[in-house]
């Protein structure tokens, strides 16, 4: 009679035994899913200290440089990098006994603590990422694009110039007179008509307003670009003295700086390019920002 | 993966460019520009400028690299170490007038290990010397620049680069160097900025400075830049040149430019050839072919002469001398020792001379250029009033800090070339390098034109000065015929036309040094020709503020009495502002420094205090010479 009471605590000691093993394995499945998924909302946190009252852009500086830091633990740059290392045993050094200095390393995580390990590890990361992108080429409304954005890069303006010079170290105190006259002389001649003191400055000149301001001192470019087109007029006070100026109405050359834009654009949207796969590399975290005392 | 396409890439280019000619579009003619002054004018730039891609710029913080430093020479504003954590930077520096031409002077040595030691996972990365050159800068500084102190016949590139090891992030580098300079030409007919493809060669035997700035006249140029480690002697150099550019097929055509002679210890211009052996005619022929200019004044101080080289004295060469002759010296400080009159440009020019008369042809016939030495990526950065420093051998510059003197007090911010040229071209600007239509300045844009020739002595009234000196006489850097009739020296100087910020300082007067050969003695003497050299102008030294009267320009045309035409002579004309002040002035001044109460001076700015310095200079222009009665 007792054959059944002991088959049936068999039975219940084997079940709660698989559900004990089902639990444990589920437990086992979850936290090893946990720990390989790259990201998702369940993932580990990437913790960020920032000191407290940090601005936006501080704080966006260190979820950069976290983000790129764990780029650099996870391609296992703290143990291949001899400058961690490095580091690593100078820490270990001045932590105490290596004994204590590696439990306390094992405990806080050297990368975490260490600012000097951070910046070495985050400007791996940076290379890291560097390496990896690549640039389309630009199409021409990018070309187009970029070179309207940088006017003062590009587009600095073109005037062509004749000029004669009334020169003050001549002329002293009466230069400006005696270039009056002469502006009076040269009205209704032509281009090429004679006048003025022999001078070092090139007598004709075709630049932007930067290079012919370099030759004349500075504001001299302005005078010149308001002055009209096709006859004499001024005079216009230069470095040296009194101009009578010719203007020749004239447009830069073309094609002057196509190629320079489109190298310019590459070598900056190389820059654009680390910066969205940084960008990239945050939003494939869990990024928990938290601020500690300054 | 992409690497390697790069390199092959590359290789490719640097094969097709070696192979190049004919129809590339790219090899100009004269006449491109739509600025074209047959009569020609000067342009100003630097021919000496290094970028973080040198080891020993990028090893003291420099991080501007190549696109960045010609963009800083066109005008645009570039940020300065040393950074913060987040990258930002602690200074920014503005050109006030852009440069017109530059040339990029990185250090050959170590292209490679520059790149090696920074990219991740490159072979070579993980070497001890890459481990110190990004864990122990400073002693990395050190230790692999002592690799270019060995003797000239024993310079061995250091690990992980010995034996070719670090050729592939070699070509690399100077693709960057190659694109960065392409990418800055302006090729269009505006012609706005000039570019020039160039390293350094930067031989030192015993720290001995024998470097060589090296600079092509287009875009053919060898596959690698030749280094110290292929060969410690110049003529190396030169033999290299020669077989894989010049006398390559194609259009590739270069010239080297020795500077800081004056840290060579006599060395630099030493009379002897690698074996040895005094120079022989084959020897002379080539250095005066290859050489034809040489930097007399930068950052690291001025390499025109001695006060006595000079018959009655010559004060003015008392100015921005090096209390070193020794690379090593100068970047380690120390005692300081009195200069090697061997060193100076001014003494090599005559034993030129000597030598041109027993050999037929003058290994020294050089003209003259300035230019800055910077290694901060910051070409044509001049100015007294706003130095920065220029890194290298100086204060590291990531090491600024706001109560220090920028650089060490013996520096100075540099000088500018200044070429007489058709147009602003590659094709001009090196034509006028090789026919040494060349000069230099100690940073001011002075315009400074010497002619020799069969001139009126009222050619300053002249409107036409320019071409009749073309037309009756030659130009600086040119050769008097033999059998001309006593030639008269026209000088034209304009002072620098300054800016909104600094004005132009006004001229005081214009010289000429003379060199002529005493049987098989070289002599000099200096002579005023303009302005008034017992002038009173002056500075206030409290506020920096110029006084007294001085030139906006100077004329002259001088006759020498002395004039012999069977005796061997150069002439350079030399011309001389008024005072004004030294840079560390205007900072000790903005810092309210007072050495009469040392105790109070920070450590930082100890160099305000330094009674080895001149509190102002006299900035300056050097001529190329032009000789006489001399084979050259």
């Amino acid at each position: 009679m007792e054959q059944p009471d002991l088959d049936r605590r068999a039975v219940v000691t084997r079940r709660l035994r698989r559900l004990a093993c089902f639990l444990a394995l589920g437990a086992l499945l979850l936290a090893g899913r946990r720990a390989l998924a790259p990201a998702s909302a369940d993932a580990p946190a990437l913790v960020v200290e920032v000191p407290a009252g940090a601005g936006d852009d501080a704080i966006r500086r260190a979820i950069a440089d976290a983000a790129l830091i764990d780029e650099a633990v996870r391609a296992g740059w703290p143990l291949a990098d001899p400058v961690v290392r490095h580091r690593r045993l100078e820490v270990l050094h001045t932590a105490g006994t290596p004994a204590t200095g590696l439990a306390g390393l094992l405990v806080s995580g050297l990368p975490a603590k260490d600012p000097a390990t951070r910046a070495r590890l985050a400007w791996i990361g940076r290379e890291l990422v560097r390496a990896r992108v690549t640039a389309a080429p630009p199409t021409a409304g990018q070309l187009e694009a970029y070179r309207a954005a940088h006017p003062d890069r590009y587009d600095a303006g073109w005037l062509v110039v004749r000029h004669r010079l009334v020169s003050r170290a001549r002329h002293g105190a009466a230069a400006e007179a005696d270039a009056r006259t002469l502006a009076a002389h040269l009205a209704g001649a032509g281009p090429d008509a004679a006048g003025g003191d022999p001078t070092l400055l090139p007598a004709r000149v075709a630049g932007t307003p930067a290079a012919i301001d370099a030759r004349f001192g500075a504001g001299f470019a302005a005078q010149v670009a308001a002055a009209p087109a096709g006859r004499w007029s001024g005079p216009y006070a230069g470095s040296f003295g009194f101009h009578v100026v010719w203007r020749e109405e004239a447009t830069a050359p073309p094609g002057a700086v196509d190629a320079r834009v489109a190298h310019d654009w590459a070598h900056d949207h190389r820059e654009d390019e680390v910066r969205r796969a940084i960008d990239a590399l945050i939003r494939g975290r869990r990024v928990v920002v938290r601020e500690v005392a300054p | 993966m992409h690497a390697i396409r790069r390199v092959v890439a590359l290789v490719a280019l640097g094969t097709m460019s070696a192979c190049g000619g004919g129809d590339d579009p790219r090899l100009e003619t004269l006449g491109r520009c739509t600025d074209f002054d047959p009569v020609r004018r000067p342009y100003f730039g630097d021919l000496h400028v290094h970028t973080s891609l040198s080891l020993d710029a990028n090893l003291k913080g420099t991080q501007l690299g190549p696109v960045e430093a010609y963009r800083f020479a066109r005008g645009e504003r570039v940020a300065l170490p040393p950074y913060d954590a987040a990258g930002g930077a602690a200074r920014s520096i503005q050109l006030e007038r852009p440069l017109d031409f530059v040339a990029l002077t990185d250090h050959a040595e170590f292209l490679g290990l520059v790149v090696t030691c920074l990219t991740p996972g490159s072979a070579g990365y993980d070497s001890p010397n890459c481990v110190a050159y990004r864990d122990n800068p400073s002693a990395a500084f050190l230790g692999l620049n002592a690799a270019l102190s060995l003797g000239q016949s024993s310079p061995l590139a250091p690990a992980p680069c010995t034996d070719g090891g670090c050729r592939t992030p070699a070509i690399d580098a100077w693709g960057q160097v190659q694109a960065a300079a392409e990418a800055a030409y302006d090729r269009s007919p505006a012609c706005g900025f000039t570019s020039f493809v160039a390293y350094e060669w930067s031989g030192s035997p015993d720290t001995r400075n024998l470097h060589r700035n090296v600079i092509f006249r287009n875009h053919v140029v060898p596959a690698l830049p030749f280094t110290y480690f292929d060969g410690g002697y110049p003529e190396e150099l030169w033999d290299a040149l020669r077989r894989t550019c010049d006398d390559a097929d194609g259009a590739c055509e270069s010239l080297t430019i020795p500077h800081n002679s004056n840290l060579s210890n006599g060395l630099m211009f030493d009379q002897v050839r690698r074996d040895g052996t005094p120079f022989d005619s084959a020897y002379a022929r080539t250095r005066a072919a290859m050489e034809p200019l040489v930097e007399v004044f930068q950052h690291k101080s001025d390499s025109e002469c001695l006060p006595e080289q000079a018959e009655g004295g010559d004060p003015l060469c008392g100015f921005e001398k090096s209390p070193y002759h020794t690379l090593a010296s100068a970047t380690l400080g120390g005692a300081r020792v009195p200069a090697n009159p061997r060193d100076y440009v001014r003494d090599a020019l005559g034993q030129g001379l000597l030598l041109g008369a027993r050999l037929g042809s003058n290994p020294f016939a050089y003209g003259m250029i300035a230019s800055t030495d910077t290694h901060q990526g910051i070409p044509g950065a001049v100015d007294e009033a706003t130095f920065v420093g220029h890194g290298g051998a100086g204060v590291p510059a990531d090491e600024w800090r706001p109560d220090a003197l920028v650089d060490l007090v013996w520096f100075n911010p540099g000088g500018l070339a200044g070429l007489w040229a058709e147009e602003n071209s590659r094709e001009a600007l090196f034509a006028a390098m090789r026919r040494r239509e060349a000069y230099g300045t100690s940073g001011p844009r002075i315009a400074l034109r010497f002619f020799a020739g069969a001139y009126p002595d009222d050619l300053c009234a002249q409107p036409d000065l320019a071409a009749r000196g073309y037309a009756d006489g030659v130009p600086m850097g040119g050769v008097v015929p033999a059998g001309a009739a006593a030639p008269a020296f026209a000088v034209w100087a304009q002072r620098d036309p300054g800016t909104a910020a600094h004005p132009g300082t006004p001229l005081q007067r214009l010289q000429i040094v003379k060199g002529w050969l005493d049987g098989t003695t070289p002599r000099f003497r200096v002579f005023d020709v303009a302005g008034d050299p017992a002038s009173d102008a002056g500075v206030d030294l409290a506020t920096c503020t110029p006084q007294g009267t001085g030139a906006d320009e100077l004329c002259a045309v001088w006759r020498d009495p002395a004039y012999d035409a069977a005796v061997p002579a150069f002439y350079y004309a030399r011309v001389i502002e008024n005072p004004s002040c030294r840079w560390h002035k205007v900072a000790c001044n903005a810092a309210g420094v007072d050495c009469a109460d040392p105790a109070n001076v920070p450590a930082g700015l100890a160099g305000c205090c330094d009674p080895d310095m001149p509190a102002t200079i006299q900035e300056r222009a050097w001529s190329s010479p032009i000789w006489t009665g001399a084979p050259s």
